[in-house]
Protein backbone atom coordinates (compact mmCIF):
# COMPACT_ATOMS: atom_id res chain seq x y z
CA UNK A 1 0.00 0.00 0.00
CA UNK A 2 1.21 3.49 -0.89
CA UNK A 3 0.67 5.26 2.48
CA UNK A 4 1.89 8.67 1.27
CA UNK A 5 -0.50 8.57 -1.68
CA UNK A 6 -3.36 7.27 0.48
CA UNK A 7 -2.96 10.15 2.92
CA UNK A 8 -2.54 12.65 0.09
CA UNK A 9 -6.00 11.69 -1.24
CA UNK A 10 -7.55 12.13 2.22
CA UNK A 11 -5.78 15.47 2.68
CA UNK A 12 -6.91 16.63 -0.76
CA UNK A 13 -10.55 15.80 0.10
CA UNK A 14 -10.23 18.23 3.01
CA UNK A 15 -8.63 20.93 0.91
CA UNK A 16 -11.34 20.60 -1.71
CA UNK A 17 -14.07 20.72 0.87
CA UNK A 18 -12.58 23.90 2.39
CA UNK A 19 -12.17 25.41 -1.06
CA UNK A 20 -15.81 24.74 -1.84
CA UNK A 21 -16.71 26.59 1.36
CA UNK A 22 -18.96 23.68 2.35
CA UNK A 23 -16.78 22.70 5.29
CA UNK A 24 -16.49 26.33 6.19
CA UNK A 25 -20.29 26.58 6.29
CA UNK A 26 -20.49 23.42 8.38
CA UNK A 27 -17.86 24.68 10.82
CA UNK A 28 -19.62 28.08 10.97
CA UNK A 29 -22.93 26.40 11.88
CA UNK A 30 -21.18 24.42 14.64
CA UNK A 31 -19.45 27.51 16.05
CA UNK A 32 -22.65 29.59 15.94
CA UNK A 33 -24.52 26.91 17.87
CA UNK A 34 -21.73 26.66 20.42
CA UNK A 35 -21.54 30.45 20.71
CA UNK A 36 -25.30 30.64 21.25
CA UNK A 37 -25.03 28.08 24.02
CA UNK A 38 -21.94 29.72 25.55
CA UNK A 39 -23.19 33.29 25.62
CA UNK A 40 -26.93 33.18 24.86
CA UNK A 41 -27.82 30.94 27.78
CA UNK A 42 -26.91 31.81 31.32
CA UNK A 43 -27.29 29.20 34.07
CA UNK A 44 -27.60 30.07 37.77
CA UNK A 45 -27.91 27.56 40.58
CA UNK A 46 -30.95 28.15 42.79
CA UNK A 47 -29.91 28.81 46.37
CA UNK A 48 -31.21 26.31 48.89
CA UNK A 49 -32.42 23.93 46.14
CA UNK A 50 -29.57 21.60 45.14
CA UNK A 51 -29.83 20.31 41.60
CA UNK A 52 -32.10 23.17 40.49
CA UNK A 53 -31.09 25.93 38.11
CA UNK A 54 -32.54 29.10 36.69
CA UNK A 55 -32.00 29.77 33.00
CA UNK A 56 -31.67 33.11 31.27
CA UNK A 57 -31.94 32.93 27.48
CA UNK A 58 -30.66 36.24 26.11
CA UNK A 59 -31.52 37.77 29.48
CA UNK A 60 -35.06 36.35 29.63
CA UNK A 61 -35.68 34.33 32.75
CA UNK A 62 -37.04 30.78 32.41
CA UNK A 63 -38.60 29.04 35.47
CA UNK A 64 -36.37 26.79 37.60
CA UNK A 65 -35.75 23.30 36.28
CA UNK A 66 -33.58 20.40 37.45
CA UNK A 67 -30.03 20.37 36.05
CA UNK A 68 -30.49 16.86 34.64
CA UNK A 69 -33.62 17.92 32.74
CA UNK A 70 -31.78 20.92 31.28
CA UNK A 71 -28.90 18.70 30.20
CA UNK A 72 -31.33 16.19 28.67
CA UNK A 73 -33.11 18.93 26.71
CA UNK A 74 -29.80 20.28 25.38
CA UNK A 75 -28.56 16.82 24.45
CA UNK A 76 -31.86 15.84 22.85
CA UNK A 77 -31.83 19.03 20.77
CA UNK A 78 -28.22 18.39 19.78
CA UNK A 79 -28.94 14.80 18.75
CA UNK A 80 -32.01 15.81 16.76
CA UNK A 81 -29.90 18.40 14.95
CA UNK A 82 -27.20 15.84 14.17
CA UNK A 83 -29.70 13.22 13.07
CA UNK A 84 -31.09 13.61 10.49
CA UNK A 85 -30.06 17.18 9.53
CA UNK A 86 -26.34 16.83 10.22
CA UNK A 87 -26.40 13.41 8.57
CA UNK A 88 -28.04 14.80 5.42
CA UNK A 89 -25.70 17.79 5.28
CA UNK A 90 -22.69 15.48 5.68
CA UNK A 91 -23.96 13.23 2.89
CA UNK A 92 -24.56 16.22 0.64
CA UNK A 93 -21.00 17.52 1.15
CA UNK A 94 -19.18 14.20 1.07
CA UNK A 95 -21.05 12.79 -1.96
CA UNK A 96 -20.20 15.95 -3.88
CA UNK A 97 -16.55 15.43 -3.00
CA UNK A 98 -16.66 11.82 -4.09
CA UNK A 99 -18.28 12.66 -7.44
CA UNK A 100 -15.74 15.37 -8.19
CA UNK A 101 -12.96 12.78 -8.08
CA UNK A 102 -14.76 10.89 -10.84
CA UNK A 103 -14.70 13.83 -13.29
CA UNK A 104 -12.90 12.41 -16.33
CA UNK A 105 -10.07 14.92 -16.84
CA UNK A 106 -9.23 14.65 -13.17
CA UNK A 107 -9.62 10.90 -12.88
CA UNK A 108 -7.17 10.25 -15.75
CA UNK A 109 -4.45 12.06 -13.80
CA UNK A 110 -5.18 9.96 -10.72
CA UNK A 111 -5.48 6.60 -12.50
CA UNK A 112 -2.16 7.10 -14.28
CA UNK A 113 -0.38 7.31 -10.90
CA UNK A 114 1.08 4.25 -9.17
CA UNK A 115 -1.80 3.96 -6.73
CA UNK A 116 -4.21 1.04 -6.80
CA UNK A 117 -7.82 1.87 -7.61
CA UNK A 118 -9.04 0.34 -4.34
CA UNK A 119 -6.74 2.72 -2.45
CA UNK A 120 -8.07 5.68 -4.39
CA UNK A 121 -11.70 4.72 -3.72
CA UNK A 122 -11.16 3.92 -0.06
CA UNK A 123 -9.05 7.01 0.64
CA UNK A 124 -11.67 9.30 -0.89
CA UNK A 125 -14.38 7.55 1.14
CA UNK A 126 -12.37 7.87 4.35
CA UNK A 127 -11.69 11.54 3.57
CA UNK A 128 -15.45 12.17 3.70
CA UNK A 129 -15.91 10.11 6.86
CA UNK A 130 -13.05 11.94 8.58
CA UNK A 131 -14.52 15.31 7.64
CA UNK A 132 -17.87 14.44 9.21
CA UNK A 133 -16.19 12.80 12.22
CA UNK A 134 -14.15 15.92 13.03
CA UNK A 135 -17.09 18.29 12.57
CA UNK A 136 -19.43 16.12 14.65
CA UNK A 137 -16.87 15.71 17.42
CA UNK A 138 -16.17 19.44 17.40
CA UNK A 139 -19.87 20.02 18.02
CA UNK A 140 -20.40 17.22 20.57
CA UNK A 141 -17.21 17.74 22.57
CA UNK A 142 -17.68 21.52 22.46
CA UNK A 143 -21.24 21.24 23.74
CA UNK A 144 -20.21 18.68 26.36
CA UNK A 145 -17.52 21.04 27.66
CA UNK A 146 -19.99 23.91 27.82
CA UNK A 147 -22.47 21.71 29.69
CA UNK A 148 -19.71 20.72 32.09
CA UNK A 149 -18.81 24.37 32.60
CA UNK A 150 -22.37 25.59 33.10
CA UNK A 151 -23.94 22.70 35.00
CA UNK A 152 -21.12 20.50 36.27
CA UNK A 153 -22.68 17.46 34.53
CA UNK A 154 -20.01 14.97 33.43
CA UNK A 155 -22.04 12.34 31.52
CA UNK A 156 -20.48 11.67 28.10
CA UNK A 157 -23.63 10.30 26.43
CA UNK A 158 -23.71 13.15 23.91
CA UNK A 159 -20.23 12.33 22.63
CA UNK A 160 -21.14 8.65 22.37
CA UNK A 161 -24.35 9.56 20.51
CA UNK A 162 -22.22 11.70 18.19
CA UNK A 163 -20.07 8.67 17.41
CA UNK A 164 -23.21 6.71 16.50
CA UNK A 165 -24.21 9.55 14.13
CA UNK A 166 -20.79 9.32 12.45
CA UNK A 167 -21.20 5.56 12.19
CA UNK A 168 -24.64 5.99 10.59
CA UNK A 169 -23.14 8.55 8.20
CA UNK A 170 -20.32 6.15 7.24
CA UNK A 171 -22.91 3.44 6.51
CA UNK A 172 -25.06 5.62 4.24
CA UNK A 173 -22.02 7.27 2.66
CA UNK A 174 -20.77 3.85 1.51
CA UNK A 175 -24.03 3.54 -0.44
CA UNK A 176 -23.92 7.16 -1.67
CA UNK A 177 -20.36 6.62 -2.97
CA UNK A 178 -21.46 3.50 -4.85
CA UNK A 179 -24.38 5.41 -6.37
CA UNK A 180 -22.08 8.31 -7.30
CA UNK A 181 -19.80 5.82 -9.05
CA UNK A 182 -22.68 4.26 -10.98
CA UNK A 183 -24.47 7.50 -11.87
CA UNK A 184 -21.30 9.60 -12.25
CA UNK A 185 -23.04 12.45 -10.45
CA UNK A 186 -24.16 13.71 -7.07
CA UNK A 187 -27.89 14.35 -7.52
CA UNK A 188 -29.03 10.83 -8.31
CA UNK A 189 -26.69 9.38 -5.69
CA UNK A 190 -28.20 11.59 -2.99
CA UNK A 191 -31.79 10.84 -4.04
CA UNK A 192 -31.06 7.08 -4.02
CA UNK A 193 -29.44 7.36 -0.59
CA UNK A 194 -32.41 9.26 0.83
CA UNK A 195 -34.73 6.59 -0.58
CA UNK A 196 -32.70 3.87 1.17
CA UNK A 197 -32.74 5.92 4.38
CA UNK A 198 -36.55 6.19 4.10
CA UNK A 199 -36.90 2.49 3.30
CA UNK A 200 -34.80 1.56 6.31
CA UNK A 201 -37.26 3.49 8.50
CA UNK A 202 -40.22 1.87 6.77
CA UNK A 203 -38.70 -1.59 7.23
CA UNK A 204 -38.11 -0.90 10.92
CA UNK A 205 -41.84 -0.15 11.30
CA UNK A 206 -42.83 -3.33 9.47
CA UNK A 207 -45.10 -4.53 12.27
CA UNK A 208 -47.46 -1.66 11.53
CA UNK A 209 -47.86 -2.78 7.92
CA UNK A 210 -47.92 -6.54 8.37
CA UNK A 211 -51.72 -6.57 8.50
CA UNK A 212 -52.03 -4.87 5.08
CA UNK A 213 -50.65 -7.75 3.06
CA UNK A 214 -48.54 -10.81 3.92
CA UNK A 215 -46.37 -10.24 0.83
CA UNK A 216 -45.73 -6.61 1.77
CA UNK A 217 -44.91 -7.69 5.32
CA UNK A 218 -42.46 -10.31 4.03
CA UNK A 219 -40.86 -7.76 1.69
CA UNK A 220 -40.36 -5.39 4.60
CA UNK A 221 -38.82 -8.23 6.65
CA UNK A 222 -36.28 -8.82 3.88
CA UNK A 223 -35.60 -5.08 3.60
CA UNK A 224 -35.08 -4.87 7.35
CA UNK A 225 -32.53 -7.70 7.20
CA UNK A 226 -30.61 -6.12 4.30
CA UNK A 227 -30.71 -2.38 5.04
CA UNK A 228 -28.97 -0.42 7.81
CA UNK A 229 -30.88 -0.46 11.10
CA UNK A 230 -31.39 3.29 11.13
CA UNK A 231 -34.28 3.38 13.57
CA UNK A 232 -32.52 1.08 16.05
CA UNK A 233 -29.40 3.23 15.92
CA UNK A 234 -31.49 6.35 16.44
CA UNK A 235 -33.03 4.69 19.50
CA UNK A 236 -29.51 3.91 20.68
CA UNK A 237 -28.60 7.60 20.43
CA UNK A 238 -31.62 8.46 22.58
CA UNK A 239 -30.60 5.82 25.13
CA UNK A 240 -27.03 7.13 25.22
CA UNK A 241 -28.16 10.61 26.23
CA UNK A 242 -30.08 9.07 29.10
CA UNK A 243 -33.62 9.26 27.77
CA UNK A 244 -36.23 6.48 27.62
CA UNK A 245 -35.61 4.28 24.63
CA UNK A 246 -37.04 1.11 23.14
CA UNK A 247 -33.68 -0.13 21.89
CA UNK A 248 -32.95 -3.74 22.76
CA UNK A 249 -30.43 -5.51 20.53
CA UNK A 250 -28.21 -2.64 19.37
CA UNK A 251 -25.23 -4.97 18.93
CA UNK A 252 -27.02 -6.72 16.05
CA UNK A 253 -28.09 -3.34 14.63
CA UNK A 254 -24.48 -2.13 14.68
CA UNK A 255 -22.82 -5.10 13.06
CA UNK A 256 -25.53 -5.71 10.46
CA UNK A 257 -25.36 -2.01 9.47
CA UNK A 258 -21.57 -2.25 9.35
CA UNK A 259 -21.92 -5.33 7.14
CA UNK A 260 -24.13 -3.29 4.78
CA UNK A 261 -21.37 -0.65 4.58
CA UNK A 262 -18.66 -3.26 3.97
CA UNK A 263 -20.70 -4.86 1.17
CA UNK A 264 -21.39 -1.47 -0.45
CA UNK A 265 -17.72 -0.50 -0.22
CA UNK A 266 -16.56 -3.84 -1.60
CA UNK A 267 -19.03 -3.56 -4.48
CA UNK A 268 -17.92 0.00 -5.20
CA UNK A 269 -14.24 -0.94 -5.16
CA UNK A 270 -14.89 -3.98 -7.38
CA UNK A 271 -16.77 -1.92 -9.98
CA UNK A 272 -14.29 0.97 -9.84
CA UNK A 273 -11.37 -1.42 -10.32
CA UNK A 274 -12.90 -3.03 -13.39
CA UNK A 275 -14.37 0.01 -15.08
CA UNK A 276 -12.97 1.65 -18.20
CA UNK A 277 -12.61 5.42 -18.14
CA UNK B 1 18.44 -0.28 -26.45
CA UNK B 2 15.43 -2.29 -25.26
CA UNK B 3 11.75 -1.61 -25.71
CA UNK B 4 10.20 1.06 -23.55
CA UNK B 5 6.78 0.03 -24.73
CA UNK B 6 5.53 -3.09 -26.41
CA UNK B 7 1.88 -3.49 -27.41
CA UNK B 8 0.84 -6.75 -29.00
CA UNK B 9 -2.41 -7.35 -30.88
CA UNK B 10 -4.61 -4.94 -28.96
CA UNK B 11 -8.35 -5.18 -29.49
CA UNK B 12 -10.95 -3.02 -27.83
CA UNK B 13 -14.69 -2.76 -28.46
CA UNK B 14 -16.85 -0.38 -26.47
CA UNK B 15 -20.16 -2.07 -25.82
CA UNK B 16 -23.31 -0.38 -24.62
CA UNK B 17 -25.66 -1.94 -22.10
CA UNK B 18 -28.37 -2.38 -24.75
CA UNK B 19 -26.40 -2.44 -28.00
CA UNK B 20 -24.02 -5.36 -27.53
CA UNK B 21 -22.38 -5.10 -30.95
CA UNK B 22 -20.51 -1.97 -29.84
CA UNK B 23 -17.89 0.23 -31.46
CA UNK B 24 -14.53 -1.24 -32.41
CA UNK B 25 -11.96 1.23 -31.16
CA UNK B 26 -8.86 -0.90 -31.74
CA UNK B 27 -8.47 -3.81 -34.13
CA UNK B 28 -5.26 -5.70 -33.61
CA UNK B 29 -2.85 -2.84 -32.95
CA UNK B 30 0.76 -3.80 -32.31
CA UNK B 31 3.64 -1.41 -31.85
CA UNK B 32 7.01 -1.07 -30.19
CA UNK B 33 8.68 2.06 -28.92
CA UNK B 34 12.38 1.85 -28.26
CA UNK B 35 14.01 3.39 -25.22
CA UNK B 36 15.25 6.94 -25.78
CA UNK B 37 13.24 7.75 -28.91
CA UNK B 38 10.43 10.22 -29.55
CA UNK B 39 7.51 8.33 -31.05
CA UNK B 40 4.58 10.13 -32.68
CA UNK B 41 1.09 8.72 -32.98
CA UNK B 42 -1.06 10.30 -35.66
CA UNK B 43 -4.64 9.74 -36.64
CA UNK B 44 -7.87 11.59 -37.38
CA UNK B 45 -10.47 12.13 -34.67
CA UNK B 46 -11.99 8.83 -33.57
CA UNK B 47 -9.06 6.79 -34.87
CA UNK B 48 -8.52 5.16 -31.47
CA UNK B 49 -5.47 7.16 -30.33
CA UNK B 50 -6.83 8.07 -26.90
CA UNK B 51 -8.11 4.51 -26.36
CA UNK B 52 -4.65 3.18 -27.21
CA UNK B 53 -3.01 5.59 -24.75
CA UNK B 54 -5.50 4.68 -22.02
CA UNK B 55 -4.79 0.99 -22.57
CA UNK B 56 -1.06 1.67 -22.34
CA UNK B 57 -1.70 3.24 -18.91
CA UNK B 58 -4.22 0.68 -17.67
CA UNK B 59 -7.04 3.27 -17.56
CA UNK B 60 -8.95 1.16 -20.07
CA UNK B 61 -8.55 -2.60 -20.31
CA UNK B 62 -8.03 -4.27 -23.68
CA UNK B 63 -10.40 -7.05 -24.73
CA UNK B 64 -7.39 -8.92 -26.13
CA UNK B 65 -3.69 -8.31 -26.35
CA UNK B 66 -0.92 -7.32 -23.97
CA UNK B 67 1.03 -4.17 -23.12
CA UNK B 68 4.42 -4.14 -21.50
CA UNK B 69 6.22 -1.04 -20.25
CA UNK B 70 9.92 -1.74 -19.79
CA UNK B 71 9.03 -5.42 -19.65
CA UNK B 72 6.38 -4.94 -16.92
CA UNK B 73 2.65 -5.54 -17.33
CA UNK B 74 1.19 -2.04 -17.82
CA UNK B 75 -1.65 -2.73 -15.37
CA UNK B 76 0.81 -3.02 -12.49
CA UNK B 77 1.52 0.00 -10.29
CA UNK B 78 5.29 -0.67 -10.72
CA UNK B 79 4.92 -0.02 -14.45
CA UNK B 80 3.04 3.24 -13.88
CA UNK B 81 5.82 4.37 -11.56
CA UNK B 82 8.03 4.65 -14.67
CA UNK B 83 5.55 6.67 -16.68
CA UNK B 84 4.51 10.33 -16.82
CA UNK B 85 1.21 11.17 -18.48
CA UNK B 86 -0.43 14.34 -19.72
CA UNK B 87 -4.01 13.71 -20.91
CA UNK B 88 -5.52 15.89 -23.60
CA UNK B 89 -8.44 17.12 -21.50
CA UNK B 90 -6.81 17.16 -18.11
CA UNK B 91 -8.47 18.90 -15.19
CA UNK B 92 -6.13 20.06 -12.45
CA UNK B 93 -7.66 20.89 -9.04
CA UNK B 94 -8.66 24.54 -9.50
CA UNK B 95 -8.60 25.37 -5.80
CA UNK B 96 -4.95 24.39 -5.34
CA UNK B 97 -1.93 26.61 -5.83
CA UNK B 98 0.55 25.63 -8.53
CA UNK B 99 3.05 24.18 -6.04
CA UNK B 100 0.27 22.36 -4.17
CA UNK B 101 -0.86 20.67 -7.39
CA UNK B 102 2.64 19.32 -7.98
CA UNK B 103 3.07 18.42 -4.31
CA UNK B 104 -0.21 16.45 -4.39
CA UNK B 105 0.61 14.52 -7.56
CA UNK B 106 4.16 13.81 -6.42
CA UNK B 107 2.80 12.31 -3.19
CA UNK B 108 0.55 10.12 -5.33
CA UNK B 109 3.73 8.82 -6.92
CA UNK B 110 5.15 8.14 -3.46
CA UNK B 111 7.55 11.11 -3.64
CA UNK B 112 7.77 14.05 -1.26
CA UNK B 113 10.39 16.44 -2.62
CA UNK B 114 9.62 20.18 -2.49
CA UNK B 115 12.92 21.11 -4.18
CA UNK B 116 11.98 18.98 -7.20
CA UNK B 117 8.56 20.65 -7.30
CA UNK B 118 10.22 24.07 -7.38
CA UNK B 119 12.67 22.94 -10.06
CA UNK B 120 9.80 21.74 -12.26
CA UNK B 121 7.88 24.99 -11.82
CA UNK B 122 11.00 26.77 -13.00
CA UNK B 123 11.42 24.36 -15.90
CA UNK B 124 7.92 25.13 -17.25
CA UNK B 125 8.24 28.85 -16.53
CA UNK B 126 5.76 29.04 -13.68
CA UNK B 127 8.16 29.67 -10.79
CA UNK B 128 6.90 33.23 -10.38
CA UNK B 129 3.31 31.91 -10.15
CA UNK B 130 3.97 29.08 -7.72
CA UNK B 131 1.58 30.54 -5.13
CA UNK B 132 -1.19 31.34 -7.61
CA UNK B 133 -4.27 29.14 -7.72
CA UNK B 134 -4.96 27.09 -10.84
CA UNK B 135 -8.29 28.89 -11.31
CA UNK B 136 -6.32 32.08 -12.02
CA UNK B 137 -4.29 30.40 -14.79
CA UNK B 138 -4.76 30.76 -18.53
CA UNK B 139 -5.18 27.63 -20.67
CA UNK B 140 -1.54 27.78 -21.68
CA UNK B 141 -0.38 28.02 -18.07
CA UNK B 142 -2.56 25.06 -17.13
CA UNK B 143 -1.02 23.09 -19.97
CA UNK B 144 2.48 23.92 -18.73
CA UNK B 145 1.53 22.93 -15.19
CA UNK B 146 0.05 19.70 -16.57
CA UNK B 147 3.35 19.00 -18.28
CA UNK B 148 5.19 19.60 -15.02
CA UNK B 149 2.95 17.09 -13.21
CA UNK B 150 3.80 14.53 -15.89
CA UNK B 151 7.49 15.00 -15.12
CA UNK B 152 7.15 14.71 -11.32
CA UNK B 153 8.28 11.10 -10.99
CA UNK B 154 11.24 11.63 -13.36
CA UNK B 155 9.60 9.24 -15.82
CA UNK B 156 11.49 6.93 -18.14
CA UNK B 157 8.53 7.09 -20.51
CA UNK B 158 6.52 10.26 -21.07
CA UNK B 159 3.09 9.85 -22.70
CA UNK B 160 1.64 13.11 -23.99
CA UNK B 161 -1.77 13.53 -25.56
CA UNK B 162 -1.84 16.79 -27.54
CA UNK B 163 0.87 18.41 -25.41
CA UNK B 164 0.92 21.70 -27.30
CA UNK B 165 -2.83 22.27 -27.33
CA UNK B 166 -3.66 25.74 -25.94
CA UNK B 167 -0.06 26.91 -26.23
CA UNK B 168 1.01 29.94 -28.20
CA UNK B 169 3.94 29.65 -30.69
CA UNK B 170 6.48 30.51 -27.99
CA UNK B 171 4.99 27.94 -25.64
CA UNK B 172 5.07 25.33 -28.42
CA UNK B 173 8.71 26.02 -29.05
CA UNK B 174 9.46 25.69 -25.33
CA UNK B 175 7.72 22.32 -25.21
CA UNK B 176 9.54 21.14 -28.33
CA UNK B 177 12.88 22.16 -26.81
CA UNK B 178 11.99 20.51 -23.53
CA UNK B 179 11.08 17.22 -25.25
CA UNK B 180 14.34 17.23 -27.19
CA UNK B 181 16.22 17.92 -23.96
CA UNK B 182 14.43 15.05 -22.21
CA UNK B 183 15.26 12.80 -25.11
CA UNK B 184 18.89 13.82 -24.71
CA UNK B 185 18.67 12.75 -21.07
CA UNK B 186 17.41 9.31 -22.12
CA UNK B 187 13.66 9.76 -21.61
CA UNK B 188 11.38 8.00 -24.08
CA UNK B 189 8.56 10.21 -25.35
CA UNK B 190 5.28 9.01 -26.85
CA UNK B 191 3.24 11.84 -28.37
CA UNK B 192 -0.22 11.86 -29.84
CA UNK B 193 -0.83 15.05 -31.78
CA UNK B 194 -2.83 16.61 -34.57
CA UNK B 195 -0.06 19.08 -35.34
CA UNK B 196 1.74 17.22 -38.11
CA UNK B 197 4.59 19.70 -38.50
CA UNK B 198 5.36 19.32 -34.83
CA UNK B 199 5.51 15.53 -35.13
CA UNK B 200 7.58 15.79 -38.30
CA UNK B 201 10.16 18.01 -36.61
CA UNK B 202 10.77 16.18 -33.38
CA UNK B 203 9.77 12.53 -33.77
CA UNK B 204 12.20 9.75 -34.59
CA UNK B 205 9.43 7.39 -35.59
CA UNK B 206 5.77 7.82 -36.43
CA UNK B 207 2.70 5.58 -36.59
CA UNK B 208 -0.61 6.41 -38.25
CA UNK B 209 -3.77 4.98 -36.74
CA UNK B 210 -7.09 4.98 -38.58
CA UNK B 211 -10.37 3.31 -37.62
CA UNK B 212 -8.65 1.29 -34.94
CA UNK B 213 -5.92 -0.11 -37.18
CA UNK B 214 -2.30 0.85 -37.58
CA UNK B 215 -1.91 1.88 -41.24
CA UNK B 216 1.83 2.44 -41.21
CA UNK B 217 4.82 2.86 -38.95
CA UNK B 218 8.38 3.97 -39.53
CA UNK B 219 10.87 6.80 -39.35
CA UNK B 220 9.73 10.17 -40.65
CA UNK B 221 12.11 9.79 -43.64
CA UNK B 222 10.81 6.34 -44.50
CA UNK B 223 7.22 7.52 -44.46
CA UNK B 224 7.58 10.83 -46.25
CA UNK B 225 10.21 10.04 -48.95
CA UNK B 226 10.43 13.64 -50.04
CA UNK B 227 6.77 14.50 -49.46
CA UNK B 228 5.42 16.34 -46.46
CA UNK B 229 4.04 14.30 -43.59
CA UNK B 230 0.71 16.05 -44.12
CA UNK B 231 0.45 14.76 -47.69
CA UNK B 232 1.35 11.24 -46.62
CA UNK B 233 -1.20 11.40 -43.80
CA UNK B 234 -4.02 12.61 -46.08
CA UNK B 235 -3.18 10.01 -48.72
CA UNK B 236 -3.25 7.22 -46.22
CA UNK B 237 -6.54 8.29 -44.70
CA UNK B 238 -8.42 9.41 -47.84
CA UNK B 239 -6.70 7.53 -50.63
CA UNK B 240 -3.71 8.23 -52.97
CA UNK B 241 -5.36 11.02 -55.03
CA UNK B 242 -6.90 12.91 -52.13
CA UNK B 243 -4.12 15.51 -51.95
CA UNK B 244 -4.57 16.42 -55.66
CA UNK B 245 -8.09 17.67 -55.06
CA UNK B 246 -7.10 19.89 -52.14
Amino acid sequence: MNALAFWAIIEESWRESWARRTSLALAAIVFLLLLFFAFGISVRHVEGQPGMITLYIFGNRVPEIPISMFANIVEALAVSLLNPWGLFLGLFIATGLFSSMLARGRLYLLLARPIARWELYLARYLGGVLLVFVTTMLFCVGLWMLLLWKTGMTETGLIEAGLVVVFLFAVFYSFAALMALLSEGTGLALVATLIVWGLSHLAASRDLFRGLSPVFGKALDVLYDILPKTKDLEALMVKLIGLESTVSSWGFSMWSSALFAVVMLALGIYLFSRRDY
Amino acid sequence: MGDALEAIELYKTYRGIVRRTGIEALRGVSLRVQEGEIFGLLGPNGAGKTTLIKILLGIVSADRGTVKLFGLDSRRAEARRLVGYLPEDHQLPEYLKAWQVLDFFSKLSGIHDRAHVDALLKLVGLDDRRASKVREFSKGMRQRLGLAQALLNKPKLLILDEPTANLDPLGRKDVKDLLLRLKGEGTTVFISSHVLTEIERICDRVAILHQGQLLTEGTVEELTQGKSLEDVFVELIRGPHATDSL
